[in-house]
């Protein structure tokens, strides 16, 4: 009988759907909620609205001496700048002032700007590129150089020797596009270390990470609305089983013309769509921002799906793609694009 | 005569300006260190907050992380890139450059790690409760008190800029006379650990295992008496208590929901509740006086005044927040300063976790600043009354606490 457990955090429901029947339920259950505490712990650190956060503190204190990060969380910013790199900018984190501008994050805690400028320093060789953000391989941490550097992700530099970060412009991160699939592989790792290899986890039904597959079925099945109403989910999966045919998530589910269904095995599925929020001043305006431009994203399509190896490169690219449009020419192998669906191309089933 | 708003609040808050105590928390304090290299013995939850906060110190470098219990010290490594990885804590003191380490092992096995770490040279920072045992307690305390190194009990009140500043409150007029306290932690959790090996199952689920655990008054408790005897240097006389199974029906026998009452001297009480079945407005202490009610939730602090206290000056300025029928007055460190910035909004709620200013006090004294706000002794009073209210809570009766007790 699968077991399902919940939380609220960052703002959405998680839910972990596991099967574990090798194993005493109540162990099954201790595991699956110490899985749900390393998300709560994911927005303790990651959190763009509370003060106390890690993010927090990297956004004060980044741009006066480098941060230095556990090896989650570096990872973690890694992974955004290898998309942001493979996106061409269309996926960078360093939105939060822009959307804080906008109306979208009003409640956000961002230093004020003159606190975050860095201080002048002279010129260094090295590791760092002047110009574009750098993961600096193996040097010590160099001095700020880039008096001109355009407050993107190029401002900021990696240092996985040191594990630290640094911003050379008055930056702000906001995760907000990559934390909840980063949370979720956080918790499947917990899953994995107790023998659970069973389990669909999602982040408010916009992002699904699927552990094996149903018992009696070769995967998860997650179908994706289309619909351009808000709605409170995007996916449903379709029965715990594949013997229950209904949907089970969300318990209110808007309708619409039917969507891909997705199947998923050890794999992500992460759903970005314009009508998902909007600013609460300009409700025209979506939540998605170009960060090449700074202005809201063309709504081209509604909607950008992607299936990936991870929750966190899920994450990362519906937003990327939903900015881009189209898949860019240094999309990984391993990133497939269900929505925009490209002509000549099956997807899925329907 | 003040003629504008700075002059006015500095004039006229004499009571609060006297109250600025702390530095500017804009940026958080200021304390950086000359290469300090600190191990870390206790790689679960704990353990791993405390790795979070002394990475943020400039000068602290967790140099080493030991945890018999080979996924916990996996996790705990991950928290500390580039630091050294160890089963035992024996070989992890042999490190003659580490200087300092922080125990946040299981409660039982505080007093055998705490000894070893001071015998070998190092300055030790133990969580608390600092023992399972009053006799345990007793022994970390002359321990501390025999070594010359910094020993700092992981009482995170006393280093809280909010409880440091409602402090000053409590001890004026502002409260005046305490009429009666009140604690509760409320957190929806189940404190039971997952166990891939059964080996480790001693190891990992201590918290439910009767032969060593403090239950819920003594590892959540033991950090709110404190607080309470901080601010009123009240003795703790007698307790009683109840506690129950109100959820996590899994074989366990320890109550995950409980009730105490622990009277003080002077016929003042103080009303404990901890659960682990609801997480309804969970931690906080409240300390009710005659003139106002102060409430301390760890990161924030209000004061609730009475209709007929008197107002001070500065309140007119006050930052307030709503709770349903009562207005609170938010307490906020450097409030004159911030409040002259124009920023006294940015002051509600702590930069840092609680635990962040408790490990920067300890690193301070360790490299020769002041001594930690909280000794060995402090701990062995809260840590008494949390053993006795556990022991309350499963025996049924009302416990005595002795002078005997509480002397080391």
């Amino acid at each position: 009988m699968p077991l399902t457990f919940c939380l609220d955090a960052m703002r959405t429901r998680f839910e972990i759907v596991l099967d574990a029947p090798h194993l005493p339920e109540r162990d099954a259950a201790a595991a699956a909620r110490a899985a749900l505490e390393e998300v709560a712990l994911a927005e303790a650190r990651l959190s763009l609205f509370r003060k106390d956060s890690l993010l927090a503190h990297i956004n004060r204190a980044a741009a006066h001496e480098p941060v230095r990060l556990d090896a989650d969380t570096f990872d973690l910013l890694a992974t955004a700048h290898a998309v942001w790199l493979a996106s061409d900018g269309a996926f960078d984190p360093t939105v939060a002032r822009r959307m804080t501008a906008l109306g979208l994050h009003e409640d956000a805690v961002l230093p004020d700007l003159a606190d975050t400028a860095p201080p002048p320093s002279p010129a260094c060789g090295g590791g760092v590129t002047r110009g574009t953000a750098s993961v600096t391989e193996g040097a010590a941490d160099q001095p700020s150089t880039h008096a001109n550097t355009p407050h993107t992700f190029a401002a900021i530099d990696l240092n996985p020797a040191a594990s630290t970060i640094r911003f050379h412009a008055p930056v702000a991160l906001d995760l907000g596009a990559i934390a909840k699939g980063h949370a979720l592989d956080l918790a499947a790792r917990v899953l994995r270390e107790h023998a659970i290899e069973t389990a669909l986890l999602h982040a408010g039904t916009s992002t699904v990470l699927a552990l094996g597959h149903p018992p009696s079925a070769d995967a998860w099945r997650i179908a994706i609305r289309t619909d351009a109403a808000p709605t409170r989910g995007m996916l449903a999966a379709l029965g715990k089983h594949a013997d229950q045919p209904e949907a089970t998530t969300p318990p209110k589910a808007a309708t619409g013309p039917p969507g891909p269904i997705v199947p998923l095995t050890n794999s992500a599925l992460s759903v970005s769509a314009h009508h998902a929020r909007s600013s609460p001043t300009d409700p025209a305006t979506t939540h998605i921002l170009d960060p090449r431009t700074g202005l809201p994203a063309a709504p081209h399509h509604p909607i950008a799906a992607v299936t990936a190896p991870t929750a966190t490169l899920a994450d990362a690219w519906s937003t990327a793609i939903l900015v881009l449009q189209s898949p860019p020419t240094a999309l990984p192998p391993d990133i497939r694009v269900i929505l925009p669906a490209r002509e000549g191309v099956p997807s899925t089933q329907h | 005569m003040p003629t504008n708003r700075r002059d006015f609040i500095r004039t006229s808050a004499g009571a609060l300006a006297a109250m600025a105590i702390v530095p500017d928390l804009a940026l958080g304090r200021s304390l950086r260190l000359d290469a300090m290299p600190v191990g870390l013995i206790g790689a679960g939850r704990q353990g791993r907050v405390l790795m979070g906060e002394i990475q943020k110190i400039p000068g602290a470098t967790i140099a080493a992380v030991c945890d018999p219990v080979e996924s916990r010290l996996a996790a705990g490594l991950r928290r500390a890139p580039g630091a050294q990885g160890f089963a035992d804590h024996r070989a992890l003191l042999e490190r003659s450059d580490i200087q300092a380490v922080f125990i946040a092992t299981p409660t039982h096995l505080h007093r055998t790690i705490a000894e070893a770490a001071l015998a070998a040279g190092k300055h030790v920072y133990c969580e608390a409760p600092i023992a399972h045992t009053v006799d345990d307690a007793k022994a970390v305390v002359r321990a501390a008190r025999s070594s010359s190194k910094v020993f700092m009990p992981g009482l995170e009140g006393r280093s809280n800029p909010v409880y440091q500043l409602a402090r000053t409150f409590f001890r004026s007029e502002a409260v005046r006379d305490l009429v009666s306290m009140r604690a509760q932690q409320h957190e929806k959790i189940s404190w039971r650990t997952p166990v891939s090996n059964p080996a480790d199952e001693r190891a990992l689920n201590w918290r439910l295992d009767n032969a060593v655990t403090t239950g819920l008054p003594g590892e959540w408790g033991t950090h709110q008496f404190d607080v309470f005897h901080w601010y009123t240097d009240r003795r703790p006389l007698r307790v009683r208590g109840v506690g129950s199974i109100r959820l996590h029906d899994d074989g366990r026998t320890l109550p995950d929901s409980v009730a105490c009452l622990v009277e003080y001297e002077g016929g003042r009480t103080l009303s404990y509740e901890a659960t682990l079945a609801n997480s309804y407005e969970g931690r906080y202490e409240v300390l009710y006086g005659t003139n106002a009610a102060i409430k301390l939730a760890w990161s924030h602090g209000w004061m609730f005044k009475e209709a007929d206290a008197p107002t001070q000056g500065w309140e007119v300025y006050a930052n307030r927040q709503q709770f349903h029928n009562d207005e609170g007055i938010t307490l906020i460190a450097d409030a004159t300063q911030l409040a002259s910035q124009g920023k006294l909004q940015e002051g509600v709620g702590l930069p840092h976790p609680s635990a962040y200013y408790a490990v920067e006090d300890f690193l301070g004294a360790c490299a020769g600043g002041e001594a930690p706000p909280v000794t060995a002794a402090d701990a062995l009073r809260a840590t008494a009354l949390g053993i006795a209210a556990h022991r309350a809570v499963l025996e049924g009766v009302t416990i005595d606490i002795t002078d005997e007790m509480l002397t080391a």
